[in-house]
Parts: structure tokens; C-alpha cells; sequence
């Protein structure tokens, strides 16, 4: 196990939202990235900490774009 | 008009304008959960072809009553499409990732935690980071209450999808990621970093 790994177990260390705000607000902060405006960071922060929201945030940047 | 606007006056009318775009929108959200499908071919290989069919058109139909039932919630911030869209995301993730993990059981105690902190224990490791390792392990032992324990070491260390795991415990994903956030926040005080 090395220090990434700990990090990754460990979680974002900045404020994040929860996985029902995260949904909610998918739409809205995938055309905020399009347009090359700023991701909210405590979506960011969620993101980094559940890989399932990841997933399907990569999966509607994919389809908006 | 905008489309998006269009979209939504044709999903609220009645008619014949109504129904054409009912079925504009399930075309739209089945090829989003195809699509969806095709992109995660590779995890899925052992599934046949007609049992993806059904797992792409119980999603679009899904999430076509979630949008139906939502469009008063819309607040026209994003694209309508792109809103639409997110709803057969979340139907057809959830249905491939409960499939993927369909027969394998999942591990909710933490016998596996010394094995996989051991694996890493190797000579290249610092001193420090073997510190640090054994600290995280006794952590997960004495500052975690039962269900955080058991969360963290489905979610985080055993990797069980979020979802996979809210529906063997008969809880919703929501609830689950506030206990792993909680877990988190104990275990970074605990280990001061």
C-alpha cells in the first residue's frame, strides 16, 4: 500500500458534497466544465471520493459534449 | 423558443404534440443507455447480447418515468437533453453495476484489511509509510463504530460500487456515502493528516 493508496482510502480532505446533491447538480456543473467555466470545488472534492458519481459524471461529459 | 424550452411545453401538453415527444424522449434515453452499454462492454462480457437489450430498454423506461415525474424540477441551468440524459445514466450504471456484481459476495467484514495492508508492506516501503499503514489499521479497528467499519471496508477498501452495496443493505447511496464520510473524517483526525 503506498501513500496514494492511503490518500484514496482516506477521501477528499476539501469540503464535498453528497452523492443526492452531486445528481442533482451533474447537468448543470458538466455544461459549467464544457463551457470552460469553474466545476463547483465541492463537487470536485466529491468526485474524487466516490468513483460511481465519477463514473457517471464522465459518462454525461461524454454524451454534452 | 429554445429546444430545451420546446421540449419541455411538448412533455407538458396533451395530444398528439404530447405523445410525439414521449416517444422522442424514450428513443433519446434508450440510445443513451445503449450507448452506456456499448462504453462498458468490457466488464460485461459474460452477459448475453438480449439480456443488455432488456438492461438498456428497462432503463430508458425508467428514467423516462423519473423525468416525467421531475420536469417540474427542471430549471432549464443545462440543456434539457443533457438533464434527461443523467436520468438513464444513473438507470443503467445501477442495473450494470448490480449485474457486474451479480453471485459475488460482498465483503463486509474486515478480516481482509491485514492481508491487503501486509501486501504493501514491502521493503520499498519507508519506514514511515509502514508507520503509517499499521496506524490506519488499528484506526479502522477502535475509532470506527460497527457500520462505519463495515462501510469503509466494503467502499473503500474492497471497491463494492456504491449502489451494489446500498442495495444488500436495503439503504440508499446517499446515507451510505454520509457514513463513509464520516468513517473518513474520524480516520484523518485519528491519524492527523
Amino acid at each position: 500500500m503506498d501513500a496514494t493508496t492511503i490518500e484514496r482510502l482516506l477521501g477528499p480532505r476539501a469540503d464535498e458534497m453528497g452523492c443526492d446533491e452531486c445528481f442533482d447538480r451533474l447537468d448543470e456543473q458538466v455544461e459549467r466544465e464544457l463551457r470552460g467555466q469553474p466545476v463547483d470545488p465541492r463537487m470536485k472534492a466529491h468526485l474524487d471520493g466516490c468513483p460511481t458519481c465519477a463514473e457517471e459524471y464522465a459518462a454525461l461529459l461524454e454524451f454534452a459534449r | 423558443m429554445t429546444e430545451s424550452q420546446a421540449w419541455v411545453a411538448a412533455l407538458r401538453g396533451s395530444g398528439p404534440r404530447h405523445d410525439d415527444a414521449v416517444a422522442r424522449l424514450h428513443a433519446l434515453l434508450l440510445g443513451g443507455a445503449r450507448s452506456e452499454l456499448g462504453r462498458r462492454r468490457g466488464a460485461l462480457a459474460h452477459v448475453r447480447g438480449d439480456e443488455l437489450d432488456d438492461i438498456a430498454t428497462q432503463a430508458a423506461d425508467d428514467a423516462l418515468v423519473a423525468v416525467l415525474a421531475k420536469l417540474d424540477d427542471y430549471r432549464g441551468v443545462s440543456r434539457f437533453t443533457t438533464w434527461a440524459y443523467k436520468f438513464v445514466l444513473l438507470e443503467a450504471g445501477v442495473r450494470l453495476r448490480r449485474r457486474a456484481w451479480q453471485g459475488r459476495e460482498v465483503v463486509l467484514d474486515t478480516a481482509g484489511w491485514a492481508g491487503f495492508a501486509a501486501a504493501g508492506g514491502s521493503a520499498h516501503d519507508a519506514v514511515e509509510q509502514a508507520e503509517l499503514i499499521a496506524a490506519l489499521g488499528r484506526a479502522v479497528d477502535t475509532v470506527l463504530t460497527p457500520h462505519q467499519r463495515r462501510v469503509f471496508v466494503a467502499l473503500a477498501l474492497n471497491e463494492v460500487p456504491i449502489d451494489v452495496l446500498a442495495e444488500r443493505l436495503a439503504t440508499t447511496r446517499g446515507a451510505l456515502y454520509k457514513t463513509l464520510h464520516e468513517a473518513r473524517r474520524r480516520l484523518r483526525a485519528e491519524l492527523e493528516l
